[in-house]
């Protein structure tokens, strides 16, 4: 938390300080030249049937969710270039910390021609998983309100979203075509609020240990087919307190990990889009005292399978609307709990009058509760399964 | 209706759709800073260029993307009819960009004046004009 409070107040100071201090430099000095700043700020009103979704909306209309955003760039000499974003968002009560620098980071690049070039990342890097990790925060990036829940969860959205550690990336052009990859390793950032995911376990002291991040990826963004392929693997060093029966179990060397290789696939026309990303996700515990229980085991793994599809259509240059399907499941022989499984059939619209003001409305119907934040709810097998929910979003950036 | 008909209506749709083409690809221009080596660009690179993917001229010098403001009707038949896409998916692009912290966005003018202006004293400068507001400190890139 205080390296957090420091990189935090470091990055900012950094901010103001080349903002202020080099804004009126003369066009002659090779320092701290193309200074850019945007920001963002979007307030969302959700109301669902049963359940808190992202806020307060257990039957009733809530406000609580919104977000905000600033962002600097600069060139800081020559080719080396630094960007920090710093994001506030608010998605469920139990949030004690809503401000986080996303990102800060160094950029390098080591090899660079018309088509191609090689560069470096150095700093707290966002995990660039499937299409939409990158940008999912900001609406003016994303095609719904919410991200499709099955591959880009909001429960644990802190501590996989970005890391502190260094990527190498590459790209060529072919055309309007581009081939990319990169790899990025680092130490993940843990945000504690979100410990209270696996509350079963009652967690505490959770510690990023490491994580890697590979992804290939080719085609357009906007014409024709763009695909890419992640593997990422963060893995985790956390101390637990539980109960198996009558035994405790405390144990101070456990760890766990997630595995996730999500397939991404979209298809852009002028006026149309369709976007498929298939997310396989393991996940293993390791709590090395429950070797000793009786019929327990020290290792734990999981799986789940998750996809989803979404059809886009542009009316024009104001007017989109879009229809989607999400779901995820546990892999297992027996039949799945509630919140163990997530259907959800989603569409809305989006309204775009000018360059800086956006509006959005989405319903979703859905089945099942493994996507709801556990911090935010009380779950039982009684409760319904199924359940909506409708939101609207008003958006502006600078 | 007969098929003479039905030929008939299908040979004018396409004519005045190809004419229509035609006549935006003649009112407007790519516009350059006199430094920029390239006299033509294909479509795809200048597609390249203003999702902000392509950042070097051939001869390694940088390039600045220059874009009229989205409510603009000039930049609206830009994306439109030549880059073919909507000018909120380039925005789309762009900020997609920008917010990850990957890449910058284009320099975004109030007028074809300031586009003029700014492309001819900017070094490795690219833009778009409607072709009566042309003069001579620019160049234009021919679109293949």
């Amino acid at each position: 938390m205080i390296k957090q409070r420091l990189l935090l107040l470091s990055s900012l100071l950094l901010t103001m300080l080349s903002g202020v201090l080099f804004a009126g430099e003369s066009e002659q000095s090779d320092w701290f030249q193309r200074n850019n700043w945007s920001a963002f700020v979007s307030q969302t009103a959700i109301y669902s049937s049963d359940y808190n979704f992202l806020s307060q909306s257990d039957d009733a209309l809530s406000f609580d969710m919104w977000e905000a955003g600033f962002l600097f760039s600069t060139a800081v000499i020559n080719k080396l270039t630094f960007s920090a974003q710093v994001l506030g968002r608010k998605v469920s009560e139990s949030n004690g910390n809503d401000l986080r620098v996303d990102y800060a980071f160094l950029s390098y690049p080591l090899y660079q021609t018309m088509n191609d070039k090689i560069g470096l990342r150095l700093g707290r890097i966002r995990s660039s998983y499937g299409l939409y990790n990158e940008t999912r925060d900001i609406p003016h990036t994303r095609t719904t309100i919410v991200m499709p829940q099955s591959i880009y969860f909001d429960m644990t959205r802190n501590s996989f979203y970005s890391a502190d550690g260094v990527e190498l990336f590459g790209y060529r052009d072919f055309d309007d075509q581009r081939l990319s990859a990169q790899i990025f390793f680092s130490k993940p950032v843990v945000d504690e609020d979100e410990t209270g995911e696996v509350e079963r376990l009652q967690p505490k002291n959770l510690e990023g240990k490491k994580s890697i991040l590979a992804k290939i990826s080719y085609g357009s963004e906007y014409d024709g087919l763009r695909t890419s392929f992640t593997y990422y693997r963060p893995e985790y060093e956390v101390d637990v307190m539980f109960s198996v029966g009558p035994i405790p179990i405390q144990d101070n060397n456990s760890s766990f990990y997630s595995e996730s290789m999500i397939t991404s696939l979209e298809y852009n026309q002028f006026d149309w889009a369709v976007t498929f990303e298939y997310l396989r996700h393991k996940f293993s515990q390791n709590i090395p005292s429950l070797g000793n229980v009786p019929g327990q085991s020290a290792d734990n793994r999981g799986y789940e399978e998750a996809f989803y599809l979404r059809g886009l259509f542009r009316f024009n240059e104001y007017w989109e609307a879009y229809l989607g399907y999400d779901t995820t499941e546990r892999r297992k022989n027996e039949a799945l709990l509630n919140d163990e499984k997530w259907h959800d059939i989603n569409f809305g619209g989006s309204f775009r009058p000018d360059d800086n003001w956006l509006l959005r409305a989405e319903v979703h119907y859905v089945e099942g509760l493994s996507r709801l934040l556990s911090r935010d709810n009380v779950f039982s097998e009684k409760q319904d399964p199924y359940w909506t929910a409708a939101m609207f979003q008003v958006a502006y950036k600078w | 209706m007969t098929k003479l008909k039905r030929i008939f209506l299908i040979t004018v749709l396409v004519l005045s759709s190809l004419l229509s083409t035609a006549s935006i690809a003649s009112t407007l221009k790519v516009i350059a800073n006199i430094s920029v080596e390239e006299e033509q660009l294909k479509l795809k690179d200048l597609r390249s260029i203003y999702t902000m993917k392509k950042s070097l001229w051939s001869n390694g010098d940088r390039i600045a993307v220059f874009v009229l403001s989205g409510d603009s009707a000039t930049h609206k038949d830009f994306c439109r009819k030549l880059l073919k896409v909507f000018p909120r998916q380039l925005e789309s692009v762009w900020y997609r960009l920008v917010y990850s912290g990957t890449g910058e966005q284009p320099v975004k003018v109030e007028s074809e004046q300031e586009m003029l202006e700014l492309v001819a004293k900017t070094p490795g400068a690219i833009g778009y004009i409607r072709s009566e507001n042309l003069h001579d400190k620019t160049k234009i890139i021919t679109i293949k």
